[in-house]
């Protein structure tokens, strides 16, 4: 073992040479992963991305991640980003979550399905309200139906909402509040999942800012520029982010 | 495996490697205070030793991130003098590393201290040895076991550690994600096979190592009598 | 010279002693258990922190209040009561430890191979010490001691927990190799034996003090630890080698004694007897019908109190020895001994060390 340290030794830590560092919430995945392959094929410049929740990552560019932009599901987090003055541009939009209620099998649902009485005895995931969007929208909803208190004796929480996606797919829950988004693609059958329209869509805003930590702001305004294009409209709304209602 | 699960798998061995060597040296002198002085000071210090055994990861990795990260006393002070702050940086999780896996090198150390014969140590000095040399004909052939075990479990706890570098590196590619914070983002990915392949290398892994050692320690020649709690 | 004067607190133990030892022949530190003995050798070595005073050997400084010279340079080794062998070593390895280069070694006075052929460890060099007994143990640490070429010898209780055999062997071993060497020694015991066999000059100590020091002859009144009463030590002689029923003749001035072989270093020059006084009896004539082997004639010097009240030591010369005896007053009177009369001496070979 000794030997094979001193050949560690001799390497020295193996840093790539990515250019853009981007922090982005669970959400975006699959739509970012999506769009910068289309970057990196026409740019020529590497991206690498952190994902986790919101919350933590904004958390964690106050405490000096060297990133260059934040992908953030939640406004509140920009904000408090924007007040410690670490954002280097405006906030951009890039659409609205769409929140789904996820099964693990078919299941027929409808706007008139019974929640109440499809929900009982089921485990129903959702993400931490107190600091997920998704799970805040979820809990609003159900609150505006009425029939929180009826439900929430069902619900187990995960940090963030690609877990709650996780336990529905793992079948550690028969249900889940979740973002279309972080589905994947494959799962995506109208049979297992109904989608909810929510009265204040401003909840689920996704939106993204350059942040002043960026080591090139101009790639950095580069990336953000290239995610706004109306060509990637048809994109976004295939990974359940929807761009249309931006004018509200 | 792609290319970024073999850039995770270069940086966690090179995080432990680097862990484990610097341990070595910090811990070797701090065990062998704690094992032979008497002081008031002992039991403080060994607690503080200890902390990491019992607080969770994340609670270290909290304060780490306050100190390290450029509003705090160690990263204010490396900005003020020019350089970087050591928050989502390889150094920075490497600190974190050490200061984690620091009770599993300091005990086992410090056990085998204990049993070293003060008489021969004296004999060594009568017979005119100085202190270097008392310590690597002396120390060292009788706590190898101590030295082994240290040093295994410092890396193996270095691969296995979670907590304390996702809160504190976050994890960037490349820089600060380590095998345990891949899986568990290819998980959170729903990236499957990925993750088991990655999960299944590290165990066997692990234990290939943790076996070798206890092997080792069986050897009746292997004069290592201190056996890991 | 060895010049000490020291003073070292351990919690309620006090070491408190200045003396000046010789630097030429073996010194006996005698002495209870926890007088402070093993401690004052430690201070000596430089092994004890705390210390103050000053140590100074020959015409260096060991220890002083702005000089301390480390153990390891001081030049002396130090043979511990448990041998403390470096158990991952062979005994070669051991051996060798303490050994300077061979460009130095060439100029030493004790030769690798010469100790080895002394100690008899020529068998024993590729074990390890926990294959050796503890007898075997204590050769190869006397050896290692000596390899390391030192000045001077520290040696404390080196045959402390070894079998009366094992013990006579190191003992006449440790007196072969300062005859040999001329190395000066300093022993601490509280066998009274060990003093009486090796040492030329005796320091004895009470509660970390010292008590008394003078020749091993001056010292012999003060030799007894516990209640074996008084005794005497004598000077012997090899006779004429003959050998009868497994005794072995010796002379003692112009007298034969008859001593047992076993226990005795052979080809020895000469050698001291330990005689206590309470296993000598008197008779005003030659003994016929006895059991006991041996009887020397002797001229009553003189008497002194004994512990018991009906007891008296009677002081003896025996040519130019001194002999005590342990007799009561009642048989004093009943063969009316006075000083000045001869008498004969009988003790029995059994009772000699």
């Amino acid at each position: 073992m000794k030997r094979l340290l001193l050949l560690l030794m001799l390497l020295t830590p193996g840093l790539s040479a990515a250019e853009l560092t981007i922090a982005a919430a669970s959400s975006y995945r699959p739509l970012l992963n999506h769009l910068a392959q289309q970057f990196e094929q026409r740019q020529q410049h590497q991206v690498r991305f952190v994902f986790g929740s919101s919350g933590k990552l904004a958390t964690q560019i106050i405490r000096g991640a060297p990133f260059d932009l934040i992908f953030s599901a939640n406004m509140a987090y920009l904000k408090a980003l924007s007040d410690n003055d670490l954002l280097a541009g405006e906030v951009v939009t890039d659409g609205y979550g769409q929140l789904v209620l996820w099964s693990k099998s078919e299941a027929q649902l409808t706007a008139e399905t019974d929640l109440v009485k499809l929900l009982q005895q089921q485990r129903v995931a959702i993400a931490q309200p107190k600091h997920a969007p998704f799970g805040q929208a979820a809990k609003g909803y159900l609150e505006q139906q009425h029939i929180y208190h009826q439900i929430q004796p069902n619900l187990v929480y995960s940090e963030n909402v690609a877990q709650a996606v996780h336990m529905v797919h793992s079948g550690a829950a028969d249900f889940g509040f979740v973002a279309l988004s972080v589905i994947p693609l494959e799962q995506q059958s109208e049979t297992r999942m109904y989608r909810i329209a929510l009265e204040n869509e401003a909840l689920l805003r996704q939106a993204h800012a350059v942040l002043k930590s960026a080591k090139d702001k101009n790639l950095a305004n580069e990336f953000s520029r290239f995610v706004q294009r109306q060509e990637f409209d048809e994109v976004k709304r295939h990974y359940g982010i929807e761009p249309e209602r931006v004018k509200n | 495996m792609d290319s970024s699960d073999w850039q995770a798998v270069t940086l966690t061995l090179q995080l432990g490697g680097y862990t484990t060597l610097i341990l070595l040296v910090i811990a070797t002198p701090l065990a062998w205070w704690l094992a032979r002085q008497r002081s008031w000071l002992s039991a403080p210090v060994q607690a503080i030793v200890a902390l990491p055994l019992v607080l969770p990861p994340t609670v270290l990795g909290f304060y780490l991130l306050i100190w390290l990260g450029p509003e705090g006393f160690v990263g204010a002070t490396l900005e003020s003098l020019g350089l970087q702050h050591l928050a989502f940086s390889f150094e920075g999780i490497l600190i974190g590393s050490i200061l984690y896996s620091l009770p599993f090198a300091v005990q086992p150390l410090t056990e085998s201290f204990r049993q070293i014969s003060q008489g021969q140590l004296d004999v060594a000095a009568t017979l005119g040895a100085g202190w270097w040399r008392r310590f690597w004909t002396i120390v060292v052939p009788s706590c190898q076991g101590g030295f082994l075990i240290a040093a295994t479990l410092s890396f193996a706890h270095t691969l296995g550690e979670f907590g304390v570098i996702l809160m504190l590196g976050g994890s960037i590619p490349g820089e600060t994600q380590v095998l345990s914070v891949l899986i568990y983002d290819h998980a959170e990915a729903m990236n499957y096979q990925a993750a088991e392949n990655l999960s299944l290398g590290l165990l066997l892994f692990s234990f290939v190592v943790l076996m070798a050692v206890y092997t080792w320690q069986k050897r009746p020649t292997g004069g290592a009598r201190y056996v890991a709690r | 010279m060895l010049h000490v004067d020291i003073e070292l607190q351990r919690g309620d133990f006090r070491l408190q002693l200045a003396h000046q030892f010789a630097a030429h022949k073996v010194t006996a530190i005698f002495g209870p258990s926890g007088c402070g003995k093993s401690t004052l050798l430690r201070s000596i070595a430089g092994l004890e922190p705390g210390l103050r005073g000053t140590v100074c050997w020959q015409n260096n400084i060991w220890h002083a209040q702005e000089r301390i010279v480390k153990t390891e340079q001081r030049g002396i080794a130090l043979v511990f009561q448990q041998p403390h062998l470096f158990t991952t070593k062979t005994v070669e390895a051991n051996l060798r430890y303490g050994m300077p280069r061979a460009s130095v070694l060439k100029a030493c006075a004790m030769q690798f191979e010469d100790i080895i052929e002394l100690l008899s460890l020529q068998p024993f060099m590729q074990r390890k010490p926990a294959q050796l007994s503890g007898g075997q143990q204590q050769r190869v640490a006397i050896a290692r001691a000596l390899l390391s070429q030192p000045q001077l010898l520290l040696l404390d209780e080196p045959m402390n927990g070894l079998d009366q055999a094992a013990k006579s062997q190191i003992m006449a071993d440790l007196k072969r190799i300062q005859q040999r060497f001329a190395l000066p020694i300093l022993l601490v015991s509280h066998h009274v034996d060990e003093v009486v066999q090796l040492a030329d000059e005796v320091v004895i100590m009470r509660e970390g003090k010292l008590l008394s020091t003078g020749t091993l002859q001056q010292q012999v009144g003060q030799l007894s630890l516990h209640d074996e009463g008084p005794l005497s030590v004598l000077s012997i002689s090899p006779g004429d080698n003959n050998q009868k029923d497994g005794l072995l003749a010796w002379q003692l001035g112009q007298q034969t004694l008859w001593l047992p072989t076993t226990g005795l270093p052979a080809n020895s020059d000469s050698k001291r007897l330990l005689v206590w006084a309470r296993d000598v009896s008197l008779a005003t004539g030659p003994l016929k019908n006895t059991s006991l082997n041996n009887q020397v004639r002797a001229q009553i010097v003189g008497f002194e109190r004994a512990q018991h009240d009906a007891e008296m030591v009677v002081e003896l010369a025996v040519g130019e020895q001194q002999l005590r005896a342990l007799v009561t007053k009642a048989s004093i009177e009943r063969l009316n001994l006075r000083a000045g009369y001869c008498v004969y001496a009988a003790f029995k070979a059994a009772a000699l060390h």
